[in-house]
């Protein structure tokens, strides 16, 4: 308890502070910039932060992280372009939001649902995350490979009109995921000799490009030429032209009727993000799916509901948070941020495992009291600055889109350091483009993409644990459960929905 | 009009240095100094431990020398796209790389498209050597190779996790030896070990750092040494050749440039970087806070140890 005071004192320093609160601007403002991303700046900010002291410096990249999530659903509101997988979840009923000519509304949603769920998976960190650690390690191979079975189950019937072009997209996915050398025997696949690409596709640039350049192409064709005229002024144009003040108003009312959304996005993102492996990016679309299948009028979903931006931002905030759990219990990172994280760390002479709470439990209250304050921060700062973001989006859409497909070029050669990088971008992008043309959901497509290596990893692992014997799964029920509801989500999708499916095809 | 001046200085600056080198060439030899800033290819992504350490050497060098060196990340196939590059880059020492011994000692020959080979870099200077082990859960019902082999025979096989395919050759010479069945199941690197490890999903794992302090708090404990010399932590474990099996790791980080160094050059820029790896800005980062061996083997025992570990490659790849 004393050291638990002390940490907390340790935090509540004006130095602290700023550093928390420049971290979450920064965090935000490269959030909402398309092309740019929060790991992104993570990863140049690490060795810049050699220079603080440890806790300052952790302090600074947390702030950056959860900032990150609460700037990702700006341009995936507002301009239809996500920036990571993360997001990708928000622009679904969140740009619909935006157009119907409620872009703050949609805003404040996903700012107020974003601090819940970062806030709930928090309080789980701090209160029992010794022990979920130590559940969460009893999630094996079988399990992951299981869960990830379960996502791309669902996922293809969760978006779009069609289940077997949502297939047909996830595989694609799959595919391009195997880029790269085989993580069992080392063989490169799909290379063509180059060997920048003996790591796979580079993740941002082809999540940038399919993303949002894939978007920007398509708003930028559809331009008339003439586009001053108030008609043709694009989409962006038509936000900010929306409804009056009075349809931004998000009520009390409003955000408590989400509470048993917001409770399962944070709970479902609490879950899946400390099983290290799983992957963050499947924990946004799971809390969706349930959400969608839960909901009494489930074909609201896609079309600017407001639960599901809830369902969405409360998850893939709370992993975040939750994220840190086998990090600080275990020294194991869960995804690529956590991993950067980590490494910061190791850099400050912190070693994450089962020993920091006993030999460095002063600096673990400490890092709670700026994660905290970082929450606390993220609601101020993002308030403001999507009051911001609303002005800048009001630009006309032939500005806006050109300077975000700059950003798109400068932020991959920023994280690829190579031509290469922004050239695949550019290809992902025409890619993206021909997807929307053609009415494939990029959805399916990135987040297969994203959990392609694991799920195939897990795969592999999973044949070598049990011998190769189906038995095996006898003795792990969370995933003979998970494949069972597998099965029973294609089903669901796949045939039972199939009629209603084929009136909405004519609707269109 | 100011360029053109400054750049008639410049050539005035230069002709007078080609003079004295011209005629002095002794005092040449020590005082090689870079023309433009250096490159530095990390072959490790931003972030990590690694690349904190690369970019230390390089504030440190900037410091004690003035030059400017430039760190540039070049992550991606076990440090095969730093070594592409550093081998096709001009040895004027103006281009050099930080990597990790066995991109050059195995690499090119276990994983296919590697256009590089070992004696196409001269070997300037090591950081410090990451000591790999093999370990297993506390309760595990073996405590050394032996009964590790002896447990295996029992229960037919055994599942061991392996960060790379550097550590399932290394399984395989076990298995071999003992005549024993070892299932290898490939993982994304030394934390995810520890996950199967601790979680109970695999009997044992090899490792190289971040199980200390599982050995500390008593969740684990090394089943084996795969260096030639003591382990820091837990001196008392024997090593593989202890156990009759011929065969030793070497990990260090170090530097290297393209082949064919003029002697000044290499001789400049060996010193500057073991200056900076002596500095104790570095030995701190490396050795206490990622609890590496510290020492830096130098220009000929490096280069000593990476041939003789190509000729061991060489020769296991030719069986394989």
């Amino acid at each position: 308890m004393d050291a638990a005071l002390a940490g907390l004192a340790d935090a509540m320093t004006l130095g602290n502070l700023l550093w928390v609160l420049a971290g979450v601007v920064l965090g935000q403002f490269v959030g909402a910039v398309p092309g740019l991303n929060a790991p992104m700046a993570i990863a140049i900010a690490v060795p810049f932060t050699y220079a603080l002291n440890p806790l300052a410096a952790i302090a600074f990249l947390v702030g950056i992280n959860k900032g990150g999530t609460v700037g990702g659903a700006v341009p995936a509101i507002l301009i239809n372009t996500p920036g990571s997988a993360d997001s990708a979840a928000t622009a679904l009923d969140g740009h619909p939001m935006a157009v119907a000519g409620q872009p703050r509304k949609a805003l404040k949603l996903a700012l107020f649902s974003s601090i819940t769920g970062d806030t709930f998976s928090d309080i789980v960190l701090i209160t029992v995350s010794t022990s979920l650690a130590v559940l969460a390690l009893r999630a094996g191979p079988a399990e992951v490979m299981a869960l990830m079975i379960f996502a791309l189950a669902i996922i293809p019937g969760l978006v779009g009109g069609s289940m077997v072009r949502g297939l047909a997209a996830a595989f694609l996915g799959l595919l391009l995921s195997t880029v790269g050398l085989d993580q069992a025997s080392g063989t490169p696949r799909l290379t063509f000799g180059m060997i920048d690409l003996y790591d796979g596709l580079p993740l941002a640039a082809v999540a940038v490009g399919v993303l949002a350049v894939g978007e920007i192409f398509r708003q930028i064709f559809a331009m008339r030429p003439p586009p001053r005229t108030a008609g043709d002024d694009g989409q962006a144009g038509a936000i900010a032209s929306g409804a009056g003040e009075a349809d931004q108003q998000l009520t009390l009312r409003e955000f408590v009727a989400l509470r048993v959304t917001l409770l399962r996005g944070a709970v479902i993102g609490t879950l899946v993000g400390a099983v290290p492996g799983a992957g963050s990016s499947a924990a946004a679309f799971l809390s969706y799916a349930e959400a969608k299948r839960r909901s009494p009028t489930p074909e609201r979903f896609g079309k600017g509901a407001p639960e599901g931006v809830a369902a969405t931002e409360s998850a893939n905030s709370a992993v975040v948070g939750s994220n840190m759990i086998p990090l600080l219990s275990l020294g194991i990172p869960g995804n690529v941020t956590a991993a950067l994280i980590l490494g910061a760390f190791i850099i400050h002479g912190i070693q994450p495992g089962p020993l920091l709470f006993q030999e460095q439990a002063q600096l673990v209250y400490a890092l709670f009291g700026a994660m905290i304050m970082a929450n606390g921060m993220n609601l101020v700062v993002g308030l403001v600055g999507l009051r911001f973001w609303t002005v800048v989006v009001r630009a006309p859409a032939t500005l806006i889109y050109p300077v975000a497909f700059l950003f798109c070029i400068v932020g991959t050669h920023v994280v690829t350091n190579s031509m290469l990088g922004v050239a695949i971008m550019l290809c992902f992008g025409v890619l993206g483009l021909l997807m929307r043309l053609f009415d494939f959901s990029v959805v399916p497509f990135i987040i297969a993409f994203f959990i392609g290596p694991n799920f195939e990893l897990a795969v592999i692992q999973f044949l070598v644990v049990s011998g190769g014997d189906p038995a095996f799964l006898l003795g792990r029920p969370v995933a003979l459960a998970l494949l069972v509801l597998s099965v029973l989500a294609l089903w669901h999708f796949g045939f039972r929905a199939h009629p209603a499916k084929k009136s909405g095809d004519g609707a269109d | 009009m100011l360029k053109v001046g400054y750049g008639h200085r410049m050539l005035v600056a230069a002709g007078i240095a080609a003079v004295t080198m011209l005629t002095q060439p002794d005092a040449a030899l020590a005082e090689w100094s870079p023309q433009r800033p250096i490159q530095l290819l990390i072959g490790f992504n931003e972030g990590g431990g690694a690349d904190a350490l690369a970019r230390l050497v390089a504030d440190n060098i900037e410091g004690s020398r003035g030059w400017t060196v430039v760190p540039i990340n070049r992550g991606g196939a076990g440090g095969g796209v730093m070594a592409t590059l550093l081998r096709n880059a001009a040895p004027d020492g103006h281009t050099i790389g930080m990597g990790v011994t066995t991109t050059f000692s195995n690499n090119p020959f276990f994983n296919e498209g590697m256009d590089y080979s070992p004696e196409d870099f001269d070997y300037l200077a090591t950081i410090a050597r990451s000591q790999m082990v093999l370990v297993a859960r506390e309760d595990a019902p073996f405590d050394t190779l032996d009964e590790l082999a002896e447990t295996a025979r029992e229960r037919g096989s055994l599942t061991v996790a392996v960060m790379g395919p550097d550590m399932e050759r290394v399984a395989d010479m076990i298995a071999d030896h003992y005549d024993i069945d070892l299932r290898v199941v490939p993982t994304r690197g030394g934390a995810e070990v520890l996950t199967q490890i601790l979680g109970g999903h695999v009997d044992a794992g090899f490792n190289g750092g971040a199980h200390h302090q599982y050995i500390r708090s008593g969740d684990m404990k090394v089943v084996v040494n795969l260096n030639s010399e003591p382990l820091m932590v837990t001196p008392e474990v024997a090593n593989l050749r202890d156990h009759g099996i011929d065969y030793a790791t070497n990990i260090f980080f170090q530097f290297q440039a393209p082949a064919g160094l003029p002697d000044d050059v290499r001789e400049a820029l060996a010193t500057a970087i073991d200056e900076a790896v002596n500095s104790d800005g570095v030995r701190q980062l490396a050795g206490e806070r990622m609890e590496m061996q510290l020492g830096n083997l130098g220009p000929e025992a490096l280069s000593a140890m990476i041939m003789d570990d190509a000729r061991i490659s060489a020769r296991l790849a030719g069986t394989e």
